[in-house]
């Protein structure tokens, strides 16, 4: 076997808070060979980014390496000198981050930014060294290097500047690249393109490189081998085609079925969950950390740790029981509670709320604009959006930033005004201002917001955010005793005891916020309930058990719901119907089978394309779109998606707006091909989504 | 300050820090002493010690009578300094009361409601702010005091009787000086939550414009108030010394501090303790005010890093 | 650029214009008074008639005001109330040249010393050095004008005898002069300043020294010294200029009463005296020299500060 690029053994890194030496990362034992792509995923908390750093021996200045060592090029890099390492640094190991506009520096040029590297490590003139900036521009495909390396970093979008990174990082042809979630801050077409860049560059360049990610979807695609961490030790590592066939540890085992597609498009089934919260570092004990969340813990699993042994092949694993698992004998995960039972009330005739040609502009044209005669400025976030909810039905709303899916839901619910367009809300009328809107609309109509660390009153208890909720949405004045009764019994339908009453939100994890906001949304028994990317802050495993819940909550409720999230995934697990937006308008609207099983239209078609399934064997999507998404301020005339479009027909895509057509089940498209040829070319191109 | 041990919690972690506790000490004692300074008094702050031979004792140095010693009129300075503790410390201490009180208003309702209202506030704020303070109180004083001193509208009259004219504008100029800049501060405090999730839940569900700000958003706010309170405190004690060294603040007999210094100034060589006591008296108070401020928003601070 | 170059000078007309308004709404609110104020409770309502005629102290609030702007925009800054009318303008841009003067020198020594001081504290955070600059900072920073001045006056002029107590100012003064006499005040002055622009650029480099693109500088490999110089410094550095801007105003608070300790014949001992004589022409005089200065200060910083950033220099 080759000798690996980099290897980690027996590592610890501690951090110091509150003057206490605390382990974040534990007992690590990490190879990376040559030519390898390595995953290591992790949840939020798991300490895959400490690791990521520290195999490159990077620390936050309240780290430390408490033991182990890690071996590069045959030295213990975990023990040299700074001034060794920085020989090192951005020659043979670079980084490329999670956040590239942060991680670049503001005030300086992009090229001047490339060629300090190769001229602290390959002694080039600042000339030569520009030189070389813009071959390694070229080479990530960035187009007019020359123009781009005069630039700030303010003035590239996302995708690019996450380009630049990779250039930067590749320019000195190192061996190993660390990738710390380079995707994340980006949409999901712009991280298809991405991914495929980065595997190409680092086949090409004969790389190793650790990907760093909490996304089993984009880990499938693109790596070779994975490592699973939780609470800061290794729970399992295998080929990435291994893992994802037969997971070994329970808690792989239940991160892959608590994925939204998990189910194999069985929507009406439950998502497994991991019930629980992962341990904080103060918390860490010596027994096995997944313990109090294993479903299927013994005895011995709480008297002591597990080692890190090696299982099936050569693949490694931290479990007492997975012999067991490898034979079937157990099954290491919890089994979702059967089939939902939808109390239907879907006969029910007219809809819970009617949307009609709803635009909303945003920017001003101050006194200044009108004195220097500037041409207004406006970004028509929303334009010309129809949509209607029927009873007990969940619309699901996708798009990318800059598609105003969340301004569309702050429109309904009258957090903006819109503009212009009609809402009716169980057929009266409903106010485009929300001051005009009465008691009755305002408890028929809720909203659960993206953020749940903001979305309750830090200085009021579970009980009086909801209380008050309760009284000033009830028809009747709620007695002190009904109030209390009723907090306990929402409390209990999203599956919180009600001693939780009386904590603060801080004494709450990420998804029981989400649980009280979702009680303070459904306390008043509204009609319908907007929850604009309810989950897209939460970890896999505990959006699955929110997930969960809102689909038991319409079934045991009755209420509609629309769902807004840039994850189609989680919005063909929960909708009934999806609506497509792209830079302000429907592109597409059907069923969710339809639209996620057949997509009509060129632009959902490259979005299923970008997305990353979580599974290795499955043939990805083949369509990716150049360049990135349009500034909605500077938006296409015509078809918006005109300038991306796989599909573009000529002149008349660029210059006519595309009519809207719809088929005998309703299904909506908004494209000039005509709809049979659209048939005709999907189902030629579609590939399999499932296996 | 989280849950409702928040203020216990607080002090505590204020206790932990050495440099901030002892501030806070010392202001408590200040502010005591402000209460209680005339009844502790050995004498009158007014009262002219004589010698056997009934001469005033001008200027004499500190002793075991006269621990401070005595002033060129031969008043005990030390008294003095108790008795001027109420003008040096009270006035400043009830313009900032108000100013903050006002200031959070103006503060709260600008960043929440924005639009032209907070346009056209914040517009005149600035233009407040664009005179370096001590000049604008210059400037108010020389029209204030005469307004006052001559008004004739009832209530006001018994109101500069009772506090005296001079008090009384100080304490408006304070008022105008600061209100701008607690203004400022709440207000961008009301812009970091303005749109966050819970505001917007309060929103809709049709609680009213009263509520919203004090209910949902001036929890908030308060840490940040509570920590710029003590620094206008700290700056009007500030101001209110300065003027009164210029000769224009609390007016004789009144011992305030400033004007102290300001009488010692002419015997600077002769007695230089009349100038060195209250000169440390100033100098100890504004200081800890100063670290105390700083401890509480480095607590604060952390507290919000943690998250 | 150019948009935010014309916003700010814009917004910044108006808000002196506003200011202006103010100080001569504040100065002109006891009309009638000033006359007997001025002339005393004897004067005869003739003698007073006759005073508010002179000074268009007759005519309507709004016309007083255009004429009064108007006036000092075109360099008519009217005459004073005290003995012999003496016209206001001499006088005001002589003490203004020595004020500046002052205030020039002031600056000199504060800023140069206290971003070396901020960023010493930062480049050490929480270690002894941090600590006492903080607490040395903290402390000076609250301590009035005149208490750090007669304590400096009692050690070094009247004590050590090194500089002198008092000013007094000649054309024909060389630049040790200056010195000598502008040595004492200014250090008075700089003390706050000092305090004040220290600790806000220890925050800001603190602040930079976090940011994202420090780590990706030192995984270039690039050594420590270089980082700072190259990456961090310009950054951490552009707040600053708003800071010392703000300062400014400070400064020219503080020099009112630094010139009274020190005698010193600058705006602020004439301005001291012109509230005490209820001087209003004076008065008006130097607060609108002092907000223009104020003003300026920070216009030019907003422009230096769009122009070392290309965030909004490429706007
Ligand atoms: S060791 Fe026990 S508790 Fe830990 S994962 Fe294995 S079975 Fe679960
Ligand atoms: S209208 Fe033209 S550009 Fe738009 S989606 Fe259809 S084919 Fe593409």
């Amino acid at each position: 076997m080759a000798t690996p690029v980099i290897e980690a053994r027996n590592l610890s890194i501690d951090y110091r808070i509150d003057k206490q030496w605390l382990n974040a990362v534990c007992d690590i034992d990490l190879t990376i060979n040559p030519l390898q792509i390595h995953g290591l995923v992790g949840e939020s908390g798991s300490g895959k980014s400490t690791l990521g750093l520290g195999m490159m021996r990077y620390l936050d200045s309240n780290a430390r390496i408490s033991q182990g060592e890690i071996l590069f090029n045959g030295d213990d890099i975990a023990r040299t000198s700074l001034s060794q390492m920085r020989s090192i640094w951005g020659k043979e190991i670079s980084l490329v981050p999670q956040n590239p506009l942060d991680s670049l520096n503001p005030s300086m040029r992009i090229g001047k930014q490339m060629a300090e590297v190769t001229m602290l490590h390959m002694g080039l003139s600042q000339k030569e060294a520009l030189q070389t900036a813009i071959q390694a521009l070229e080479h990530v495909k960035i187009a007019d290097p020359e123009q781009i390396i005069r630039h700030y970093p303010h003035q590239l979008s996302g995708g690019m500047q996450q380009r630049v990174m990779i250039a930067m990082a590749l320019s000195t042809r190192p061996k190993l690249l660390i990738l710390d979630e380079p995707t994340t801050a980006l949409d999901v077409t712009t991280q298809a393109v991405i991914l495929d860049l980065v595997r190409e560059l680092i086949k090409e360049e004969e790389a190793a490189a650790l990907y760093v990610s909490h996304d089993l979807g984009t880990v499938a695609q693109l790596c070779d081998y994975v490592t699973v961490l939780y609470a800061g030790e290794v729970m399992e590592s295998a080929s990435v085609q291994d893992l994802f066939a037969k997971p070994l540890h329970p808690y792989t085992a239940g991160l892959l079925s608590s994925l939204p597609n998990a189910n194999h498009g069985e929507r009406n089934s439950r998502l497994s969950t991991i019930d629980g919260v992962a341990p904080s570092l103060a918390e860490r004990s010596s027994v096995c950390v997944f313990a109090e969340r294993c479903p299927v813990a013994i005895e011995k699993c709480h008297n002591e740790k597990p080692p890190l042994e090696q299982t099936v092949g050569n693949r490694l694993g931290r479990c007492w029981r997975w012999q067991e698992i490898d034979s079937g004998d157990i099954i290491p995960r919890n089994k979702p509670q059967g089939f939902i039972t939808e109390n239907n009330q879907k006969e029910k005739s007219g809809l819970v709320l009617a949307a009609h040609t709803i635009s909303k502009q945003f920017g001003e044209y101050s006194l200044l604009d009108r004195l220097l005669g500037h041409e207004k400025n406006y970004v028509q976030a929303v334009q010309d959006v129809s949509l209607g909810v029927g009873h007990s039905m969940t619309v699901g709303i996708v798009g990318e930033s800059g598609s105003g899916k969340t301004t569309l839901a702050r429109a309904i619910v009258a957090l903006i005004s819109a503009d212009s367009g009609t809402m009716e809300l169980l057929g009266t009328p409903l106010p485009v201002e929300l001051n005009k809107r009465d008691k009755n609309a305002l408890s028929q109509l809720r909203m659960i917001f993206q953020n749940p660390n903001d979305a309750l009153n830090p200085y009021q208890t579970v009980e009086t955010t909801l209380g008050r909720t309760f009284k000033v949405l009830s028809k009747e004045n709620p007695s002190a005793t009904e109030i209390s009764e009723r907090i306990e019994e929402v409390l209990q339908a999203v599956g919180l005891a009600a001693a939780y009453a009386t904590r603060y939100p801080n004494q709450l994890s990420g998804g029981e916020k989400q649980r009280v906001a979702l009680a303070r949304a459904s306390i008043a028994n509204p009609a319908l309930i907007i929850a604009d990317e309810p989950t897209s802050s939460l970890d896999v495993s505990v959006q699955a058990t929110i997930l969960n819940l809102l689909k038991d909550l319409r079934a045991q409720r009755g209420a509609s719901y629309v769902v807004i999230s840039h994850d189609l995934d989680v919005i063909h697990y929960l909708s009934d119907w999806i609506v497509v937006m792209y830079l302000g308008e429907i592109m597409e609207q059907g069923s969710s089978e339809k639209v996620y099983e057949l997509p009509m239209h060129p632009y959902t078609e490259a979005l299923l394309s970008a997305i990353p399934v979580p599974d290795p064997t499955a043939r990805h999507g083949h369509i990716r779109l150049d360049g990135d998404i349009p500034s909605p301020r500077n938006k296409p005339t015509g078809c918006p998606f005109h300038t991306r479009c796989p599909r573009y027909i000529g002149d008349i895509c660029k210059h006519e707006a595309p009519p809207i057509r719809t088929t005998d089940d309703g299904h909506q498209i908004r494209c000039h091909i005509p709809l049979d040829d659209l048939a005709i070319t999907q189902k030629q191109s579609t590939p399999e989504r499932t296996v | 300050m989280r849950n409702e041990h928040g203020f216990i919690n607080f002090i505590r972690q204020i206790a932990q820090r050495p440099v901030a506790l002892v501030s806070m000490v010392i202001v408590l004692i200040f502010i005591l002493l402000a209460v209680i300074g005339p009844a502790v008094a050995p004498y009158e702050f007014d009262a002219i010690q004589r010698g056997e031979d009934r001469r005033a004792l001008r200027n004499t140095p500190p002793s075991t009578t006269y621990i401070m010693g005595t002033d060129s009129r031969g008043r005990d300075i030390f008294s003095r300094l108790l008795w001027g503790a109420r003008d040096t410390i009270g006035l400043p201490a009830v313009a900032s009361l108000l100013a903050v009180s006002i200031g959070a208003l103006i503060g709260l309702s600008t960043g929440y409601v924005g639009g032209w209202y907070d346009e056209t506030v914040s517009r005149l704020m600035d233009s407040l702010l664009a005179i370096p303070a001590l000049v604008l109180a210059l400037v108010m004083i020389t029209t204030i005091v005469p307004i006052l001193s001559n008004t004739e509208v009832l209530g006001l009259v018994q109101l500069v009787d009772f506090f005296g004219a001079n008090n009384i504008s100080l304490t408006v100029v304070i008022v105008l000086l600061y209100v701008p800049i607690v203004a400022r501060v709440v207000r961008s405090a009301t812009l970091n939550v303005r749109d966050l999730g819970y505001i917007e839940a309060a929103k809709l569900r049709g609680e009213s414009l009263l509520y919203i700000l004090f209910s949902e958003i001036f929890p908030s706010v308060l840490p940040s108030l509570v920590v710029e309170g003590s620094l206008r405190l700290s700056y009007a004690i500030f101001l209110v010394a300065s003027l009164g060294f210029l000769g224009l603040g609390v007016q004789p007999p009144s011992p305030e501090w400033g004007r102290m210094v300001l009488d010692a100034r002419n015997f600077m060589t002769e007695a230089p303790w009349t100038m060195w006591f209250p000169v440390l008296a100033i100098a100890s108070l504004i200081i800890s005010i100063n670290l105390m401020s700083d401890g509480m928003r480095r607590v604060l601070r952390n507290e919000i890093g943690r998250e | 650029m150019g948009r935010y170059v014309i916003r700010r000078t814009l917004t910044l007309l108006l808000t002196v214009l506003l200011t202006s308004i103010i100080i001569f709404a504040l100065t002109q609110l006891l009309p009638g008074d000033v006359a007997k104020l001025v002339m005393g409770r004897e004067a005869s309502p003739s003698e007073i008639d006759n005073f508010n005629e002179r000074f268009g102290l007759d005519k309507p609030m709004p016309v007083q005001y255009v004429r009064w702007l108007g006036g000092f925009l075109t360099g008519e800054w009217g005459r004073s109330y005290i003995q012999g009318n003496p016209p206001v303008r001499p006088l005001v841009t002589e003490r203004m040249a020595n004020s500046l003067r002052l205030a020039g020198f002031t600056l000199l020594l504060a800023v140069p010393t206290s971003i070396l001081l901020g960023i010493g504290a930062a480049l050490n955070e929480d270690s002894w050095l941090d600590n006492a600059i903080s607490i040395v900072s903290l402390s000076v920073v609250g301590l009035p004008e005149f208490v750090t001045g007669i304590v400096l006056m009692n050690i070094f002029a009247l004590g050590l005898g090194w500089f002198e107590a008092t000013s007094l100012v000649s054309d024909t003064m060389s630049l040790l002069d200056w010195i000598r006499i502008l040595a004492l005040p200014a250090i008075t002055a700089s003390f706050v300043l000092i305090g004040y622009i220290t600790r806000m650029t220890r925050a800001s480099m603190i602040d930079e020294l976090k940011k994202s693109y420090v780590r990706t500088a030192t995984l270039k490999g690039l050594p420590r010294p270089t980082i700072i110089l190259r990456h961090v410094l310009r950054n951490a550095l552009l707040p600053t200029i708003t800071v010392i801007a703000i300062s400014i105003g400070w400064l020219m608070g503080g020099i009112v009463v630094i010139e009274n300790v020190f005698n010193y014949p600058g705006m602020g001992s004439e301005l001291v005296s012109a509230v005490e004589k209820k001087n209003i022409p004076v008065l008006q005089a130097i607060t609108m020299i002092i907000v223009f200065i104020f003003a300026l200060a920070n216009l030019l910083a907003d422009l230096l500060y769009a122009l070392l950033n290309p965030r909004i220099r490429l706007e």
